[in-house]
């Protein structure tokens, strides 16, 4: 696994410089693949390992939405682009086009969709270095098959890489990520973490820049399908952090990071970040900012305090100040997008043992001036939002669950319930009846869904490694302000086998559940 | 100093009981007899002098009158030790009196106190109480915290005549119900253990001490087979100390638990830690607690939520969950769930700061794929959102309250199924998605700058440009504070998208 990326790479660059590109792409995938197989080996020379498994699938069916067209003559004008149909369907028309067109929902369609993770790690090849990889095969069945995101991508090595851990010195070298208020990053790489001071950790990273969540390099292979000018060339990320933490409560980071084109010629992205977290007795505060340097716009900044003065009760007041962010192979941020400030509150609250709990939640927003549109057609440039959520052990082994959410914003607003009523008579297995009801509306289109939902869902460990989990929805789409409005309807069930072998790193032994005395 | 008050009171209560158990003794008609014998010593002479052959009478001695011709037969085959833990010597108390001046009368304990019968015969079992009379200087009362039990009782090891039912039936000392008596029941000097001792073997302690074999107090009780098949079985009871209901525990317990192991050894396995610590903070540490093992208390174990079972997503449960709570399961056969703050309501939704600045080490207790269980965009494993979100994203992804882009690529997994799902139409006016404005084209504008990012997640670039291009329209969309060199040094590439030359040359 050591050396998989450099190989691939190394085979890549140069079957490049040949027009190869086939070739290579074989030769890459040969590598990985003697690497994962070798993985097995490995792991079972090493002094511990544990793999998990998750085999999940997926039953949708629903109506997908297709563009229809309609004579201009048999349509009504309604305004300067906008005209209606005798029966009531709006449609968008363009001047000089002699058809108005509109969405209407296609036939039912169904999809049945298979997926297996695998996650490795084994240990103790030699002190402090461990493997890790994070796999993930998928397929998908059924006339909406394409819906199923990367349907057509059969197999990912999501992360594939050997670590050497120790008390002064962490390091990674192979297909990994990197987590950070900048984002989330999975690249082939190297990272190295050096603590010369408990109180001081210095990092450092870099490597090809993959496309999240899937094991392809950001590029137009990847990208053509979805986007008519992807990026020209890959890329590769490169960053560092300095950590500073006084006392176990407080600490301090300072991130770089910047994305570059392969050629050198151009930067992806090229951004700072600073978070700061202090914990006082009862209250903990912070803040972080991340800011883009090519736009010079702070993306995010925020600042909060936490107070849990009582042990049950807990409370958290944040400011947040947000931009988007865009890469800069993408036009997007050249459009000047503005962000909204916005203060929240929460206030959770639960008995001993959480026999009942209560949360609250609230926050409004407000959006910048964007110095558009027009005065006497405002769109929405503020927003609220309210929550409440509960839960209740009534019994011993029942216990009720629900929520409610309100978020009236601009693009979409939306309420929300959900109630669950759940039954679990031991640790081993739990059967629960869900019910759910929302309503989106949006303030671009006309029309509003009203959806209820009913189903079951049901867990059940059959071994202490083993867990079976289940459940089966049922969504009625209620409530059309227009005919041939989307037809939300869904049905929906899934499956998911759950299982481990081995133990965790540090656990001599592995126990779920209560010890058992003779 | 509560033990002493505890155990007194026990023993005594244990003496009384002991001495209860002699009336069977006392079957013998004492009072039926008060004519015939003018005193104790003619049968009982052995007792004061500790002779066991007279400390009662023979049967022959009693056949000399029942023997069927005087009086009628009875049914006397010797006098049968009662099973006791006294270890009272009638001997040392007779010397005692004497040495005092006032020789030992039997009907002193025997039936003449107040409150008695007093008649001569009417013999009963001692009072405990007259222990104290004597033995006030220490005990208040029989079961007192601050008795010397083993002034007049042996070790529950040592009454080995004792069943195991009597055992079980010991009263239960008034200081055993408080509520902090567990917190403080450890006992702090000698006496204090030899208190314990009279009603309690080593496995006693095993039942709920993880490391009993590591606490010298409780090695030095003893075993005790009668005592181990009552505790067979029994749930252990642990109890939350006041430390660890502080509002940071969860995290600041490392230097306590470095310093004090053994401290945290008493209701702790590793498992207990290994539960959150798989990573390699606190290994030293939690390598000198205890392993589990079948003979061995189970301690206090947490399972964590989602392993327990599921919890329904978007739920005070649900967020619970997601937060790293866990489930205590404190007994044998059940599980009894309380939650642990690990972290606090919402961290599912709000822990970038804390892990991101280093405040928690993440790595102690979790794998990297714990991370990208969530954020690598399309795991099907987590509950973060709630049911049918595909349905009821639209307000999350325009509000963004959640980045959608910590989890998700916009372009392969925003666009991609709104595409194929036929939400997305580029090229041109081909549907009703943003019929909901009279004027989209003068509107549009403003949408544009407040949701950028949901709008990228239908639209391509090229949509755009049609109008927004030296090529197209030529209409500007910059804004007011927009700086091209900032953007055009870093990838002028991006500037002749819409620019058919270098806009920064003038």
């Amino acid at each position: 696994m050591f050396a998989c990326d450099p190989a691939h790479d190394a085979i890549t660059r140069g079957s490049r410089r040949q027009g190869r590109q086939p070739l290579a792409r074989s030769a890459r995938r040969a590598a990985f693949t003697l690497c994962l197989l070798a993985l097995p080996t490995v792991a079972l020379h090493a002094q511990g390992y544990v793999i998990q498994g998750s085999s999940w699938a997926q039953f949708l069916d629903m109506r997908p939405l297709v563009s229809d067209s309609v004579p201009i003559a048999a349509t009504d004008s309604v305004s300067t682009v906008l005209r209606r149909t005798p029966n009531g369907v709006l449609t968008t028309c363009a001047a000089g086009d002699a058809y108005c067109y509109f969405y209407r929902s296609a036939p039912r369609a169904s999809l049945t969709a298979v997926m297996q993770d695998l996650d490795v790690t084994a240990w103790g090849l030699r002190p402090g270095l461990s493997i890790h990889a994070q796999l993930r095969g998928r397929a998908a069945s059924g006339d909406a098959r394409d819906l199923w995101p990367q349907a057509n991508q059969r197999f990912d090595v999501l992360a594939a890489y050997l670590e050497y851990d120790r008390s002064a010195v962490q390091a990674r070298l192979g297909r990994q990520w990197v987590t950070s208020p900048l984002g989330v990053f999975n690249f082939d790489g190297a990272a190295v973490t050096l603590r010369p001071l408990s109180m001081l950790g210095v990092s450092a990273y870099g490597g090809g820049t993959l496309i999240q969540g899937l094991d392809r390099p950001l590029g137009a292979a990847a990208l053509s399908p979805v986007e008519d000018i992807p990026p020209v060339d890959k890329s590769f990320l490169v960053g560092g952090t300095v950590q500073f933490r006084p006392s176990p409560g407080d600490a301090v980071q300072v991130q770089y990071q910047r994305e570059v084109r392969n050629d050198r010629g151009a930067l992806y992205s090229e951004r700072v970040a600073a978070t700061a977290e202090f914990r006082a007795r009862f209250a903990s505060f912070g803040g972080d900012a991340t800011r883009d340097l090519a736009t010079e716009t702070f993306n995010d900044l925020a600042a909060h305090v936490s107070f849990d003065p009582w042990h049950r009760v807990s409370s958290r007041l944040e400011y947040r100040h947000y931009v988007p962010y865009f890469d800069l192979w993408t036009i997007w941020g050249a459009f000047s997008p503005v962000g909204y400030d916005e203060v929240t509150g929460t206030l959770n609250w639960a008995t001993p043992g959480a026999r009942a709990a209560l949360g609250l939640t609230g926050g409004y927003r407000s959006y910048a001036n964007t110095y558009t549109g027009v005065a006497s057609l405002p769109l929405r440039n503020s927003g609220w939002r309210v929550g409440a959520s509960g839960s209740l052990r009534a019994a011993r082994a029942w216990t009720v669950d629900g929520s409610y959410d309100m978020d009236i914003n601009f693009g979409a607003s939306s309420t929300d319930g959900d109630v669950a009523v759940r039954w679990q008579p031991s640790d081993r297995g739990s059967l629960a009846l869900h019910g759910t009801a929302f309503q989106n509306i949006y303030e671009f289109t006309v029309g509003e869904g009203r959806v209820m939902g009913a189903g079951l869902e049901g867990a059940y460990r059959l071994t202490p490694d083993v867990r079976v989990v289940g459940d089966a929805m049922l969504y009625q789409h209620t409530g059309h302000d227009t005919p041939q409005q989307a037809d939300w309807n869904q049905r929906r069930a899934s499956l998911r086998l759950e299982w481990r072998v081995g133990g965790e790193p540090g656990a001599d032994t592995w126990t779920v559940g209560p010890v058992r005395r003779p | 100093m509560k033990i002493r008050k505890l155990i007194v009171p026990l023993l005594l209560a244990v003496a009384t009981a002991t001495l209860g158990t002699q009336q069977p003794r006392g079957a013998f008609p004492h009072s039926r007899h008060a004519k015939l014998f003018p005193t104790c010593a003619g049968c009982h002479a052995g007792i004061l002098t500790g002779d066991t052959a007279k400390m009662f009478p023979t049967p022959e001695a009693c056949a000399q009158c029942h023997n069927g011709t005087d009086v009628r037969r009875v049914a006397w085959s010797g006098h049968v030790e009662t099973p006791t833990n006294l270890k009272f010597s009638h001997t040392e108390h007779e010397m005692m009196s004497a040495q005092g001046g006032s020789p030992a009368q039997c009907a002193n304990c025997h039936g003449l106190q107040a409150g008695r019968d007093t008649a001569w015969m009417h013999v009963a079992g001692a009072d405990p109480t007259a222990c104290i009379a004597c033995h006030r200087h220490q005990a208040s009362e029989h079961l007192a915290a601050n008795a010397d039990c083993a002034t007049c009782h042996k070790t529950l090891v040592q009454a080995t005549q004792l069943s195991a039912a009597t055992i079980a039936a010991f009263p239960k000392p008034a200081s055993h119900s408080d509520p902090n008596w567990i917190a403080a029941h450890a006992p702090k000097n000698d006496a204090q253990a030899a208190q314990c001792a009279v009603c309690h073997a080593r496995e006693s302690c095993e039942r709920c001490h993880v490391n009993a074999d590591k606490v010298p107090a409780i090695a030095a009780l003893g075993r005790d087979a009668r005592v181990a098949a009552l505790e067979r079985g029994a749930t252990a009871t642990y109890f939350t100390p006041a430390s660890h209901k502080a509002g940071n525990w969860e995290y600041a317990h490392g230097p306590d638990a470095r310093a004090q192991t053994q401290t945290c050894a008493t209701c702790h396995a590793r498992t207990s830690c290994t539960t959150c610590h798989i990573g390699a903070l606190g290994q030293d540490v939690i390598r000198k607690l205890p392993e589990p093992a079948p003979a061995r208390a189970p301690g206090v174990l947490l399972v964590h939520a989602a392993a327990a079972t599921t919890v329904p997503p978007n739920s005070a449960a649900g967020l619970q969950a997601g937060n790293g709570l866990v489930l205590l399961a404190s007994a044998r056969d059940t599980v009894r769930a309380v939650n642990v703050h690990v972290h606090p309501d919402g961290f599912a939704t709000n822990h970038k700061d804390v892990a991101a600045s280093g405040q928690l080490n993440c790595q102690g207790c979790h794998q990297p794929r714990d991370c990208t269980a969530c954020h690598d965009g399309v795991s099907p494993r987590s509950n973060y959102h709630p049911v049918d979100f595909m349905s009821r994203h639209a307000t999350a992804a325009y509000a963004q309250e959640q980045n959608c882009s910590s989890c998700h690529r916009v372009e392969t997994f925003c666009r991609s199924c709104h595409q194929k799902s036929g939400i997305a139409n580029t090229g041109g006016v081909r549907g009703t998605a943003h019929s909901g404005q009279p004027l989209w084209l003068l509107q549009h504008g403003q949408a544009a700058r407040q949701g950028l990012a949901s709008c990228t997640a239908c639209h391509q670039q090229r949509d755009c440009l049609r109008c927004h291009s030296s090529l197209g329209l030529h209409v500007n969309p910059h804004g007011p504070d927009f700086n091209a060199e900032a953007m055009g040094s870093r990838n002028m590439q991006m500037c002749l998208v819409c620019h058919l030359t270098n806009p920064l040359k003038k």
